[in-house]
């Protein structure tokens, strides 16, 4: 009986033992970094898909600007707009690629960039409400 | 998941860009339709749901075609529209 019950514990043992090794595991740090990453790439969606709207739009006559009256769109603020678009989709295209290649490492530096890129993107747009 | 305080920064940054653009030319709510699904999938992140690498390889080609249409060249100058 002795040895019967002391094999039983073993069994058990090995069994949690075993358990503990095939415990499902997540890896939090990823996670957040792919919603941070998830989150600027979404961010960036709105702004190209503004972009693309305001590039839409007809050029302004040579001296004239925007207004309600005068819906336009100046042609150097498009040309200054493409610039930082090209910019900032570098920027998020290399916080993507950093993300993926390096899963575990912090992408504080690579969101960073993309966020920088994307208040210039911003900024650009702003200037053409002036 | 990424902090409320990030969510909102990237919130601030569209709302921000989608102000500016309603301000220079009213008429671009074809833009605006458009980012829905962008701003959906801000709003998933808000509520607490976890971006998959399938979601993030998605959106990365979207708004690189986006990106591609946006970057074409714009018509030559001809003087009539140097603003």
């Amino acid at each position: 009986m002795r040895k019967l019950f002391a094999v039983a514990a073993m069994i058990c043992g090995l069994a949690l033992a075993g358990c503990q090794t095939t415990l499902p595991s997540i890896n939090i740090s990823n996670a957040v970094a792919m919603n941070t990453v998830y989150g600027i790439e979404n961010a960036y969606g709105i702004a190209v898909n503004a972009a693309n709207a305001y590039k839409a739009l007809p050029l302004c006559a040579t001296g004239t600007k925007p207004s309600a009256t005068n819906i336009c769109a100046k042609r150097s603020v498009i040309v200054n707009l493409q610039s930082a678009m090209a910019r900032a989709r570098t920027a998020v295209n290399n916080l993507v690629a950093f993300q993926k290649a390096y899963p575990t490492l912090d992408i504080t530096n690579a969101v960073s960039a993309a966020q920088t890129a994307l208040y210039d993107v911003q900024a650009v747009i702003a200037s053409g409400a002036q | 998941m990424v902090t409320l305080a990030e969510v909102q920064a990237g919130i601030a940054i569209g709302e921000a860009i989608v102000a500016a653009i309603v301000k220079v030319a009213p008429a671009i709510q074809q833009g605006v339709v458009s980012s829905l699904p962008y701003a959906q999938a801000i709003a998933g992140l808000i509520q607490g749901s976890n971006a998959t690498q399938e979601q993030i390889d998605a959106a990365l080609a979207s708004i690189n075609a986006a990106t591609d249409e946006f970057l074409k060249p714009i018509p030559p100058d001809d003087g009539s529209t140097t603003t």
